[in-house]
C-alpha cells in the first residue's frame, strides 16, 4: 500500500489509529503488529512467509544470543545464521536474477532466471537493514535481546517505514516500545500531523507534478498509451531541465515519503530519526550525503565503515573503506550497472575532496554550491539511466554533445511556476515561513488543511503515479 | 482562570491535532455514509462496486486486496469534484498550460497532449496503411480517402507555444502519396478547413471536428466527384447546446466553453443491422438519423447516426449507392450525402467483422468512402480489416 493513495488516506490510516488509540496499553503493539502486517500484505499476500520468516530467525538469534552468553562460538554461529537470514533473502528477491544474468553475459552461460520474484517483496532493503541492526547490535551487547516476538515482530513490519523508511535501528525504538502506557503525548502527536501534512504535500504536489516534466520526455513505463517526445527528439537543453526536475522528484519522492513516515511514527509515540536535511544546499558532495538518506548512510557508517576500521587505519585504508561503503550504497539501490557506476562515482568524488578538494570547497562560497548541484545532478542521470525509456549512453550523449531538438520553451512555461516553489522548497526557507504562519493558532490550522485538500484533490484526481523508491 | 477557559485553551494548543483530525474523520465518515454510483459520466465508464472475499487463500485475498482498493478508489466521495479542484489548482495557482493530458489553447481550444506515435501507433500505423492500400487495389478507381486533421494542425497558433505536437502534415503528405499510388483518390481537406479556420469547425472542448467543418469536407468531396452538395439553406438548422465533450472531461477545467451541437432536421431513414455474417443482413432496427436523446446525457456527439453501429443503411434522396467506411468524424458528415446517393451504407470496423468483400459484392456500391480523423487511423486496431480479403 502507498501512503498516497485514497486506500490508505481514508481507509488504512483512520481504521489503524483509531485502534491503536482505543487499544488498552498492552495490546497496542498487538495492533500496531497486525495492522502493520495487513499494510505489509495488502500488495502480495504471498510474501508473507518471508516476512514471518525474518522476524523469526531474527528472534530466535537474539534468544540464543543471550542464552549462550559465555560461549564465543555459538554466538558467532548464531550471528551467521541471522546475518544470513536477511542478507540472503535481500539477495534472493533482489540480486539472484541480475548476478544470474551477469553471469550469462560474461562467460555466455545460460542459466535460466528465477520464475516469480520480478516484484520485490515491499520494503525488503529497508526491514532487512532493520533486522539486521538489530542481531547486530545483540551480538555487540549494544541492546538487550527482545523476549517478546509481538514487540520485536511490530518492529520489524512497522508500517510507517515499512516502504521506504528512514531505516530505524531496534535501539532507536526500543524503549519506546516497551512503554505501553502514555506512549504518546498530544504534542507528539500534533507534531507527527504537522509532518505527515508536509510530506504528503511534498510527495503528490511537488514530486508527482515535477516528475511528469521528466516523463514528458522518456514517458511513463506502465502507460504505454501516454505519448512522450522520446529521449532522441530532445534538444540537450531539454533533457538538461528533464534530468534536473527527475532529481527534483526524486528528493522530494523520497523525502516526502520518510517525511510522512516520521510524522505517522510520532502519531504513534516514537521518534524515528531524520533522514534528509536539505541535501541541495550542500557545498560538498561530502556534505551532501551527511543530508541525503542520513539513516542510510548512518546504517553503513556504524555496520562497515567503522567496523572495517573507519579513519583510524591510515588513508589508505580509509579510501579503500571508503570504496567499500559507496560500492555498497550503490548495490543497494538496485540491482544493476548503473546503480553500481553510480556508488562507483561518488566514491570517486569523496576520495578526490577527502585528498585535497575540501579545503578549497570549505573556501568558496557560491561555487562550491554549483559544483556539488551539477556533480549531484549527473549521478541522478546515471541512477535513472536504466529505466524504461532512457538508454544510458543516448542520455549521457545528449547531455553532454549539444545537439537540437524540441526545445524546452513551452515545458518552461508550462512547469515554471513548480519549477521556482519547488526551488524554493529545497531551501530552508520553506521552514522559516512555516514557523511565521504556525504563530498564529487560526493560519497555523488553515495552512495544514489547505494543504490536505489539495493534496487528497491531487490523490484523488492524478493517476497515482507509484512510487519511486519501490524497486530499492 | 476557571475550568472552562482553562480547556479551551489547552485545546487550542494543539489546532494541527483538531484539524487533521477533523479532516480525516470526516471525509472517513462521509466516504462511507455516501452512497456507491453505478457510473460515471466526466469519466465514461462503470464504476466498480464493493467486492467479495472469494476465497481465504493468496489469489482470493491479492484479488480481494486490488479489487477494494480499487473500489474505494472509484467511489471515493466527492470524486468529480476533487478532480476539479486539482485542475484548478494546476492551470489558476501552478499557471499550467495543461491538464490532464490536455494543452489549453487560445480561444479556450483544448488539444490532446499527442507529443509522437506511442509504441503501439508505431504498429497500427504501418499496419492501417497497408489496409487501405490493398483496399484501393482491390477497387480501383472507387475508393475515396479522407483523413481528417487534428485540431492542433489546422489552428497551429492556438495551441499553447513551442509545445511539441506531434506534425501530422508529413504523415498526411505520405498517406496521400500511397493513396494515389495504389489507385484510390485522396481527398485532402487540410487547405478547404484552413481556408475556413475563421470559422466554427472544430469542436473547442471535443475531439471532432463540427457538423459545419464536416461540410467544407463534404463540399470538397462533391467537388471532386462531380456531385452537387446538400444545400443547407434549404434545411432547418437545430442547435443543441452546453455540449461538454472529451477534452474536457480529461482536463476539467472549471472556465471551460460548453460547445454547440448543430444539425438539420432530415426525416431520412437509418437501419441499424444486427449483422451476424458476411453479406447484406436482413434484420434491422430502422429509426431517425439523430439519437436525440443523446442530447440530454454528457456524450452529446452519440446523437448522430445512433453512435458507432457495425452496419447501418441511410435512405437517401438521391441516385446510387456509396459505402462509407468510418471513424466517429464521419456521424456528423454522412447526413449530407442523404443530398447524393439512395442508398448510404456505413460500416465502423470496431463493431464489424464479417467480410467487407461480400458486403461490396452484393451491393455494386459507385463510391467507397474512408472517413478517419487521422489521430485514429494512426490507432485504429480494427481498420486492418479493411485490407482483408474476403
Amino acid at each position: 500500500m502507498v501512503f498516497s493513495t485514497i486506500i490508505f488516506l481514508l481507509r488504512f490510516l483512520p481504521i489503524t489509529l483509531a485502534l491503536y488509540y482505543l487499544a488498552p496499553p498492552k495490546l497496542k503493539n498487538t495492533v500496531l503488529f497486525l495492522c502493520s502486517l495487513v499494510f505489509y500484505c495488502w500488495g502480495e499476500v504471498r510474501f508473507f512467509p518471508v516476512m514471518l520468516a525474518l522476524i523469526l530467525i531474527n528472534y530466535l538469534c537474539g534468544l540464543g544470543l543471550e542464552r549462550f552468553e559465555q560461549n564465543k562460538t555459538a554466538r558467532l554461529i548464531l550471528l551467521l545464521i541471522a546475518l544470513a537470514g536477511s542478507l540472503g533473502m535481500l539477495f534472493y528477491f533482489k540480486y539472484a536474477n541480475f548476478v544470474l544474468s551477469s553471469i550469462n553475459a560474461i562467460f555466455g552461460t545460460g542459466f535460466a532466471p528465477i520464475q516469480g520474484i520480478s516484484v520485490l517483496p515491499l520494503g525488503i532493503s529497508f526491514y532487512t537493514f532493520q533486522t539486521l541492526s538489530y542481531t547486530i547490535d545483540v551480538y555487540r551487547r549494544d541492546v538487550e535481546t527482545e523476549h517478546n516476538i509481538i514487540d520485536f515482530g511490530a518492529y520489524v513490519v512497522m508500517f510507517p517505514q515499512l516502504i521506504a523508511g528512514p531505516i530505524v535501528k531496534y535501539r532507536d525504538v526500543s524503549d519506546r516500545l516497551h512503554v505501553y502506557k502514555g506512549r504518546y503525548e498530544l504534542k507528539q502527536i500534533e507534531d507527527g500531523m504537522t509532518l505527515f501534512t508536509f510530506g504528503l504535500a511534498k510527495k503528490v504536489l511537488l514530486a508527482d507534478a515535477i516528475g511528469a516534466l521528466w516523463t514528458d520526455i522518456i514517458g511513463v513505463a506502465d502507460s504505454p498509451s501516454v505519448s512522450f517526445v522520446g529521449l532522441a527528439n530532445a534538444s540537450t537543453p531539454l533533457v538538461w531541465l528533464g534530468v534536473i526536475a527527475y532529481s527534483l522528484q526524486l528528493y522530494f519522492d523520497f523525502s516526502g515519503y520518510s517525511l510522512m513516515g516520521i510524522g505517522m511514527g510520532k502519531m504513534l509515540g516514537f521518534d524515528f530519526p531524520q533522514n534528509f536535511n536539505y541535501p541541495y544546499i550542500s557545498a560538498s558532495i561530502t556534505e551532501f550525503w551527511r543530508r541525503w538518506h542520513m539513516t542510510l548512510s548512518g546504517w553503513f557508517r556504524e555496520y562497515v565503515y567503522i567496523p572495517l576500521g573507519g579513519n583510524r587505519k591510515g588513508l589508505k585504508r580509509q579510501i579503500f573503506n571508503l570504496f567499500v561503503v559507496e560500492l555498497l550504497t550503490g548495490i543497494w539501490h538496485g540491482a544493476n550497472w548503473n546503480f553500481i557506476c553510480w556508488g562507483l562515482y561518488y566514491f570517486v568524488l569523496l576520495a578526490l575532496e577527502k585528498l585535497f578538494l575540501l579545503p578549497y570547497l570549505k573556501k568558496g562560497r557560491v561555487w562550491p554550491h554549483i559544483y556539488t548541484l551539477f556533480l549531484v545532478v549527473v549521478g541522478w542521470a546515471m541512477f535513472v539511466g536504466n529505466d524504461a525509456g532512457v538508454e544510458f549512453g543516448l542520455l549521457f550523449r545528449k547531455l553532454f554533445i549539444p545537439s537540437g531538438g524540441v526545445m524546452p520553451l513551452y515545458f518552461l512555461r508550462n512547469y515554471g511556476v513548480l519549477l521556482a516553489v519547488s526551488v524554493v522548497c529545497c531551501t530552508p526557507l520553506i521552514e522559516k515561513l512555516w514557523k511565521l504562519l504556525s504563530r498564529n493558532v487560526i493560519t497555523k490550522a488553515l495552512t495544514i488543511l489547505v494543504l490536505l485538500t489539495v493534496s487528497m484533490a491531487y490523490v484523488v484526481g492524478s493517476t497515482n503515479s507509484p512510487f519511486l523508491y519501490f524497486n530499492f | 482562570m476557571d475550568k472552562h477557559s482553562k480547556r479551551s485553551a489547552s485545546i487550542f494548543r494543539y489546532p494541527v491535532l483538531i484539524a487533521f483530525t477533523l479532516f480525516f474523520a470526516g471525509l472517513f465518515v462521509l466516504d462511507l455514509v455516501t452512497p456507491d454510483r453505478a457510473y460515471s459520466e466526466l469519466e465514461n465508464t462503470t464504476l466498480s462496486q464493493r467486492p467479495s472475499l472469494s476465497s481465504v487463500s493468496a489469489d482470493g485475498l491479492n484479488k480481494f486486496f486490488t479489487a477494494y482498493t480499487k473500489y474505494v478508489k472509484d467511489q471515493v466521495v466527492g470524486r468529480d469534484n476533487w478532480v476539479a479542484l486539482q485542475s484548478t489548482v494546476e492551470t489558476k495557482v501552478m499557471q499550467k498550460e495543461q491538464s490532464g493530458g490536455i494543452l489549453l489553447g487560445k480561444q479556450q481550444m483544448m488539444f490532446p497532449r499527442t507529443y509522437g506515435l506511442v509504441s503501439s501507433e508505431t504498429r497500427t500505423l504501418p499496419k492501417n496503411t497497408a489496409a487501405l492500400e490493398a483496399l484501393c487495389q482491390r477497387y480501383p478507381g472507387k475508393v475515396n480517402v479522407m483523413l481528417v486533421p487534428a485540431a492542433s494542425a489546422i489552428y497551429p497558433e492556438n495551441v499553447p507555444a513551442g509545445a511539441p505536437l506531434l506534425d501530422e502534415d508529413s504523415y498526411l503528405d505520405s498517406l496521400s502519396d500511397a493513396v494515389q499510388a495504389a489507385g484510390g483518390r485522396f481527398v485532402d481537406v487540410r487547405q478547404t478547413l484552413t481556408a475556413h479556420k475563421d470559422e466554427y469547425i472544430y469542436y473547442r472542448t471535443d475531439h471532432h471536428w463540427t457538423s459545419a467543418g464536416a461540410y467544407y469536407a463534404y463540399k470538397l468531396l462533391c467537388d471532386t466527384l462531380g456531385l452537387t452538395p446538400f444545400d443547407p439553406s434549404a434545411h432547418t438548422v437545430l442547435t443543441a447546446d452546453g455540449f461538454y465533450g472529451t477534452h474536457y472531461s480529461k482536463a476539467r477545467t472549471p472556465d471551460a466553453e460548453p460547445d454547440t451541437i448543430t444539425y438539420y432536421d432530415l426525416p431520412n431513414e437509418l437501419t441499424i443491422y444486427s449483422v451476424s455474417g458476411p453479406g447484406q443482413p436482413a434484420d434491422g432496427e430502422t429509426t431517425g438519423l439523430y439519437d436525440t436523446a443523446k442530447l440530454d446525457v454528457y456524450d452529446k456527439y452519440a446523437m448522430f447516426l445512433h453512435g458507432n453501429n457495425g452496419l447501418s443503411r441511410i435512405k437517401g434522396d438521391g441516385t446510387g449507392r456509396v459505402l462509407v467506411i468510418k471513424d466517429s468524424y464521419a456521424n456528423c458528415f454522412v447526413p449530407y450525402l442523404t443530398a447524393n446517393y439512395a442508398d448510404i451504407d456505413v460500416v465502423d470496423f470496431r463493431n464489424y467483422n464479417y467480410g467487407l468483400d461480400k458486403l461490396i459484392a452484393d451491393n455494386d456500391y459507385d463510391q467507397l468512402l474512408v472517413l478517419y480523423s487521422f489521430d485514429s487511423f494512426k490507432s485504429d486496431p480494427y481498420l486492418y480489416r479493411a485490407g482483408v480479403a474476403g
